[in-house]
């Protein structure tokens, strides 16, 4: 019984101290920065928004990606053979025709059916192709990338119109060869046309949990781990990267359907040079799930992605290349992002059946009942102080309130349902192990697009 | 045992609730401070812009409290005014606006020097700083506040402080600041130029291909044999890349040979350069409206996009080329202009 406890008790100490060091790592000015001046000098950046089935939203996001104030960017819809109108809503909205603009660079993708501009806009690119998910739809966006940089941004958020430039001014310095920026939850707010007109927390109970959830991890553990060039994910949401190294590197990598953390952690892997920056106000927008079965798929998605990519990288565990990342990083990701579900529900099972069998005390069991929930309480309240009070959006009292009121239910309800679906998410890994390793030599309906300097000029004849 | 996990529960409770306390309370206090800044800033502004000793009085007695607010309301006068407007140099000056940014400036704090950076950006532009501010903050050794300097060199236009910048730059081998440098020697114009020249055989590429761009951006007569000679016979591929996307800028006889030269190069990266930089220089001479309308048929597709595009910039000489590649066998080539076109306002397909 004792070493079950210790066991317990250890792992938990070494939660809070993983922590108490993000804490330690994390620097917050107390106030807002205020508005980032013009910087002409930015290298120009392609904003890639791969799309499937987003006949709703895509045409704000595009809007919100138009409205960028940034020196010079194009943006390229990638529909990723989606079955309902999301091709027809740009057709109709922004005037297009087909081009015969071929690839920048050799990127693998699934087959392009039509690569349209607009008469509208010259800045807009419309790949149309073959379903083959979201980094393949990422990939070939970056075959027609023509800028130094690309930012991948999903098709159902909102950019504001300072993000682009407030993020990508990470690349005025050599050295960084990735960015990341906070997301934010959409729900709750007022936009239109693209454009944020009023910021309030969501009404739902579920979306309000995971505007609590963004908060630890966009302004506790992601500063954390850059401020020591750790950073392990950076959010599909927003991202910005340079393109050559992405060419470089084979493009976003899609079977372990975490792509955006798989990419960061290759890039660690192969480049072992260049840094990885995380900005903490560029802000994109984006809209979460509502309904139980929404959320409970996209975690069971997520831990799912988190596992698979973790074994892939399991040599980065412990490098003497990588000290923070490899010592500190990875290890608190093994243990607390991805066991840590496995182990709580084991943790609670234990301590309520040794209290029925009498072996603890009921002020034992509490005790290791509450120790987690107050740890749990403490991290969220510290997010909530570092990253709310400076660049919070919430400016309604009536918002804050609530915000609190929703951070002291958290441990009692949603993580408990949050630990169902990151158990069977991890679960579903398991089983798909076999197949991990299997050499995957040729993809049918895959074409591999050639670059414009080997597409051959047709003969004049 | 017990007792120790009770008590730690209580104490991780006791902290949380204390954190989450003090977020109720900054975020009030937040609120209450921004409501109260925007307050501060509209009387700012309305005392700035009305006239009258009463107006001027309240200014600076409120602007004194509140410099940066001061400075913000007083760049609205400057927007409106970017030359000279007498009330708002009163109003600075009885502000001790430089007086108390010198005083940041030399403050043994980087966080205060910083500001003093800061600030300096915000001063209004229609006073020049004092001489020495500028090179104190730009050579200073904390690379944030000379980041600080920089942007308010860039954003004040000041063409003696942009020279300095690049010297600091240079000082430092700042690979962060090397965007930013460009832009501060577009604004030193020539007075940069002999210290771009010797950049030019700097150990470092980035410090070389900076200084060719820049080089590019002053447009100064005396820089063109330097350029051609990079662009021709330089043996680094990005050098000659970019000098001689650099020529763009130099109309003139012996740039325009070069480009022509360069059109035949092996490598379409200088092809597509010349291309454009055909276009940019604006004359449309046979010679080059037959080079362009061959470049225009390249195996290399930004070869055939950026003639396409320099064919355009031509005007009527080159849109009379273009219309003929309407009927080109290669369908890219059609398609590209057909884009040109369809991009041009009142065109209508045949």
């Amino acid at each position: 019984m004792r070493i079950l406890v210790s066991f317990f008790l250890l792992y938990f100490a070494g939660y809070v101290t993983f922590h108490f060091l993000f804490l330690l790592q994390v620097r917050r000015p107390l106030r807002h920065p205020g508005p980032p001046p013009e910087q002409p000098w930015l290298p120009p950046c392609s904003i890639l928004v791969p799309a499937y089935n987003e006949e709703a939203t895509i045409l704000d996001t595009v809007e919100s990606c138009r409205r960028s104030r940034y020196p010079l960017f194009d943006i390229i819809v990638i529909n990723d053979g989606s079955q309902d109108g999301t091709l027809k809503v740009l057709q109709d909205t922004y005037d297009l025709a087909p081009t015969p603009r071929p690839p920048w660079r050799k990127v693998a993708h699934q087959t392009i059916r039509t690569v349209y501009f607009s008469r509208q806009d010259p800045r807009l690119l419309v790949i149309d192709k073959v379903n083959g998910g979201r980094a393949d739809a990422l990939n070939a966006g970056l075959s027609y990338s023509r800028h130094p940089l690309i930012a991948c941004i999903d098709a159902d958020s909102l950019v504001e119109p300072e993000s682009l430039l407030r993020c990508a001014a990470a690349f005025s310095s050599q050295e960084v060869v990735a960015a990341g920026g906070v997301v934010r939850v959409l729900n709750g707010c007022k936009f239109k046309d693209g454009v944020l007109q009023e910021v309030h927390l969501p009404r739902s109970p579920i979306a309000t949990m995971q505007v609590i959830e963004y908060t630890r991890a966009f302004f506790v553990q992601r500063p954390a781990m850059a401020r020591r060039n750790a950073l392990a994910i950076i959010s599909g949401a927003f991202g910005i990267f340079r393109r050559e190294m992405v060419v470089a590197l084979g493009g976003f990598e899609g079977r372990t359907s975490a792509e955006d953390m798989e990419m960061v952690l290759r890039i660690h892997a192969a480049w072992g040079k260049g840094r990885q920056a995380f900005v903490p106000e560029p802000v994109v927008w984006t809209e979460v799930p509502e309904r139980w079965r929404d959320l409970g798929g996209q975690r069971r998605r997520w831990h799912r992605g988190l596992a698979l990519t973790l074994w892939r990288y399991r040599r980065l565990l412990f490098s003497r290349r990588h000290p923070w990342l490899g010592w500190v990083i990875l290890p608190y990701f093994w243990l607390y992002e991805l066991l840590e579900p496995l182990v709580l529900l084991l943790g609670y099972a234990f301590t309520l059946a040794l209290f029925l069998r009498g072996d603890l005390t009921a002020a034992h069991a509490l005790g290791l009942f509450f120790l987690p929930v107050g740890a749990n309480l403490l991290l969220s309240s510290a997010a909530l102080l570092l990253g709310e009070v400076p660049y919070g959006r919430y400016r309604d009292i009536g918002d804050v309130l609530r915000l609190i009121f929703w951070t002291l239910s958290e441990p009692f309800w949603y993580r408990w349902f949050l630990t169902f679906w990151r158990l069977s998410g991890f679960w579903s890994a398991l089983k798909q192990e076999v197949t991990w390793e299997k050499p995957r030599r040729h993809r049918k309906g895959m074409s591999e697009a050639t670059s414009f300097q080997d597409r051959p000029r047709p003969s004049a004849h | 045992m017990a007792d120790i996990l009770v008590i730690l529960s209580v104490l991780f409770f006791a902290a949380g609730f204390l954190f989450l306390f003090a977020f109720l309370v900054a975020k009030i206090l937040n609120v209450q401070r921004e409501k109260r800044e925007a307050d501060i800033l509209e009387k700012l502004r309305q005392w700035a812009s009305a006239g009258g000793r009463h107006g001027e009085t309240s200014f600076v007695a409120l602007g004194k409290n509140h410099l940066p607010l001061a400075l913000r309301a007083l760049q609205d006068i400057a927007a409106a005014h970017p030359e000279r407007h007498p009330r708002g140099e009163v109003l600075f000056h009885r502000l001790d606006g430089w007086a108390r940014i010198r005083a940041l400036a030399q403050d043994p704090r980087e966080g205060k020097r910083r500001e003093g950076a800061i600030l300096l950006g915000l001063a209004p532009s229609f006073l020049r700083a004092p001489p020495s501010l500028f090179p104190a903050l730009l050579a200073d050794p904390a690379t944030e506040v000379r980041k600080a300097a920089l942007l308010s060199l860039l954003a004040r236009k000041e063409q003696e402080g942009a020279q300095v910048a690049f010297a600091a730059l240079w000082h430092y081998r700042d690979g962060e600041l090397y965007r930013y440098g460009r832009e501060a020697l577009r604004l030193a114009g020539t007075r940069a130029t002999g210290l771009l020249l010797q950049a030019l055989s700097a150990k470092e590429p980035e410090v070389r291909w900076l200084a060719i761009e820049a080089l590019g951006d002053t447009a100064h007569a005396g820089v063109l044999p330097h350029l051609l000679a990079l662009a021709l016979f330089s043996a680094d591929e990005e050098a000659r890349i970019r000098a001689t996307r650099s020529l763009r800028r130099y109309p003139s006889p012996q740039a325009e040979e070069a480009l022509l030269r360069l059109a035949r190069e092996s490598r379409w990266e200088i092809r597509a350069q010349a291309a454009r930089s055909l276009g940019l220089l604006g004359n449309s001479r046979r010679e080059i409206l037959l080079t362009l309308a061959q470049l225009a048929r390249d195996d290399a597709y930004w070869v055939r996009n950026n003639a396409v595009s320099a064919l355009e910039s031509l005007g009527p000489a080159g849109k009379g080329i273009l219309e003929s590649l309407l009927d080109d066998p290669d369908p890219f080539t059609r398609q590209r202009v057909a884009e040109v076109f369809a991009l041009a306002p009142g065109w209508k397909p045949a």
